[in-house]
């Protein structure tokens, strides 16, 4: 399953799936728009509502979820983030980059329970990002594996609604399950920055108190 | 050995504890050490380190510090500051981990006691950054020793004509004399000094010391006409600090200065700073005292011919003729009787300047070129590994003395 962002357009949707390998064919895409796209299911509603109601349905043993903005960067990408669930790992993401520059190689956690992305700027070639991890607490949504029957066990919390880091509270409750969240830079996708959300201003600190709850852990001198 | 370094790194400019921080972490991660490096100033931008590299500041450092101990368990603190930063620290001391601290001591007298001298006795191991700071120390009966700050001597090297004439293109220097001084706006540094001998050199006259002293000028066969003066400095702080402009204008070098002045974070990167010593034809620092005085060492290292004051570190690098001192013209110890500073003579350093220009320093560019060279991280590791396998020894007995006395081991003995 597919998740694309809600101001994807028919074109990106044709997009996104001529960037899919056609033997996964059996895939959901949820633009929150509405437009039928050949192979895809289309679902209605805003962001979230949108994935956990195209989450929810279909039986494919994988859930992916790909931003909007996002374009993987060649077809192996899934398999690869496939192969790494089947190994075991709870959740996968990989490198979210424009161009040669990291936009994002999964969540760090500051002293103040704050995630942020991983080598935001440095270079997709850097040897630090280049190096795969078992250890990390949340990857983003823009590129996200997980396996259904998770998902449909940890779902999204309600109190995320409208909230950033909808991502890292799914992810750390995977995590407090005893699930590894894996980080693989073969997983690699391009990401254009048009659709990247700002962080809500002034919530952020009610956010960051929620993924204390959750048991966000300070992990950035672990993991950079 | 798994170590947390404490100190600063600024990935978007120059600065000497940057220099020593980066050296010294990367030699370390060369040697098999699991270093996580805790630093002032990072942005969060690309850096080669193997070591994790953290941002922080001094509000978050004492969570930071307690988060990382209990979870990483370094072997070791080491912690690379001035004193000021150290003495804030100390509630890094006395936890179970041995403290290490690498400092500078800028300049004699040392006043023991006091807060600096408790911060230094207090550590497990104490290295100073000279060796006149470190015979302060031990003259004073505080343990210490000295450790000396290496050089990366494969990008601080001599250009090559085509990189020279490259560099010096890029900063429209045409045929030039350049002096140039690498200095913080700051007390110390003696900026109007510096003024002062590029003026002379240039053929200016004035009455020095400003008010109180004769009239001073180079004789003629020894002015420079053609001398350009490149300041790289920080922007005066709001209520005091030198006022560059001023300077200029008072010692008439306004069309002969380039004066490069960055904010509190700013600065050039190494690249640029590298292209400033190879388009050099003289480096001068005339500070009242000196820590260490990297940029002297920087110079050095680059081929440019470098004079300065003759006084604490810069004398250390300087002296075997390896540059040219400046003897200080008069010594002043603050009202208090905590420092002397000592006040370079700008004709003395003219003259040098002079001597430079119109005859070459090719014996002083080469000894320089052989002490830079034998200043490497490996050698500053090797101290400061010596002065870890005693820390961590003696920490590890005082862990079993403590244990053989527990309550519970006595009760079953």
């Amino acid at each position: 399953m597919v998740y694309a962002g809600a101001e994807m357009d028919a074109a990106e949707v044709e997009s996104c799936i001529a960037a899919l390998p056609p033997e996964r064919a059996t895939f959901s895409i949820a633009t929150g728009k509405g437009q039928h796209v050949a192979q895809a299911k289309v679902l209605l509603g805003d962001n979230i509502t949108s994935r956990l109601r195209a989450a929810g349905r279909g039986n494919a043993p994988y859930i992916v979820f790909l931003d909007a903005d996002c374009r993987l960067a060649s077809a192996a990408v899934l398999d690869v983030a496939l192969a790494t669930l089947a190994n075991g790992a709870g959740v996968v993401g990989g490198i979210i980059a424009d161009g040669d520059s990291v936009l994002s190689a999964g969540y760090a956690f500051s002293i103040a329970g704050k995630p942020y992305p991983r080598f935001a700027g440095w270079s997709v070639d850097n040897e630090k990002v280049a190096t795969p991890r078992l250890d990390l607490q949340a990857v983003p949504f823009g590129f996200l594996a997980t396996h259904r029957a998770l998902w449909r066990q940890l779902g999204l919390r309600p109190e995320y609604a409208g909230l950033p880091w909808a991502d890292v509270d799914y992810c750390l409750r995977a995590r407090l399950g005893g699930l590894r969240i894996a980080y693989d830079p073969a997983i690699q996708v391009q990401s254009t920055g048009a659709h990247q959300q700002p962080e809500p201003p002034g919530q952020w600190q009610q956010a960051t108190f929620l993924l204390i709850k959750a048991g966000a852990a300070y992990d950035e001198w672990r993991v950079l | 050995m798994k170590l947390l370094v404490v100190s600063e790194y600024s990935n978007r400019r120059g600065s000497g504890y940057t220099t020593i921080a980066h050296g010294l972490v990367e030699e370390l991660d060369r040697r098999g050490h699991t270093t996580v490096l805790l630093a002032h100033d990072y942005d969060g931008g690309e850096h080669p380190l193997k070591a994790a590299l953290v941002s922080t500041d001094p509000a978050r450092m004492p969570q930071q510090f307690r988060s990382i101990r209990l979870q990483f368990q370094p072997e070791a603190v080491l912690v690379i500051f001035d004193l000021t930063a150290h003495h804030a620290y100390r509630f890094m001391q006395n936890t179970g981990v041995p403290y290490i601290g690498i400092f500078p001591i800028e300049s004699d007298l040392l006043v023991h006691p006091s807060d600096w001298t408790i911060t230094i006795d207090t550590m497990d191991a104490a290295l100073c950054e000279s060796e006149f700071g470190t015979r302060l120390l031990l003259e004073a009966g505080l343990k210490a020793r000295h450790f000396p700050v290496g050089i990366d001597s494969e990008f601080w090297r001599p250009p090559t004509a085509e990189e020279r004439q490259a560099a010096r293109q890029a900063w429209n220097l045409a045929d030039r004399f350049v002096v140039f001084t690498v200095g913080d706006n700051h007390e110390r540094k003696n900026l109007p000094a510096h003024y002062a001998a590029v003026s002379l050199l240039a053929g200016g006259a004035f009455q020095w010391p400003p008010c109180l002293g004769k009239q001073i000028k180079l004789p003629s066969r020894q002015v420079v006409a053609n001398v350009h003066y490149i300041l790289n400095t920080k922007r005066r702080p709001q209520k005091i600090g030198y006022d560059n402009y001023a300077l200029q204008r008072r010692f008439e070098l306004t069309d002969r200065c380039l004066v490069l002045e960055h904010g509190p974070k700013e600065g050039l990167s190494p690249e640029d700073l590298r292209s400033l010593y190879w388009a050099a034809d003289a480096f001068l620092l005339l500070s009242k005292a000196e820590g260490y005085g990297l940029p002297v060492l920087e110079a050095m290292a680059c081929g440019v011919p470098v004079v300065g004051t003759d006084c604490t570190g810069i004398a250390e690098n300087l002296s075997g003729d390896r540059g040219y001192l400046v003897d200080a013209e008069y010594i002043h110890v603050d009202p208090f009787h905590n420092q002397y500073r000592r006040w370079a003579s700008p004709l003395r350093a003219a003259e040098a300047l002079s001597h430079i220009a119109h005859h070459g320093a090719r014996r002083q560019v080469q000894r320089a070129l052989d002490h830079a060279r034998s200043l490497t991280w490996a050698r500053a590791a090797d101290v400061l590994e010596e002065a870890l396998d005693v820390t961590v020894r003696q920490a590890t007995e005082a862990a079993a003395a403590t244990a053989d006395h527990s309550p519970a081991a006595t009760v079953a003995s």
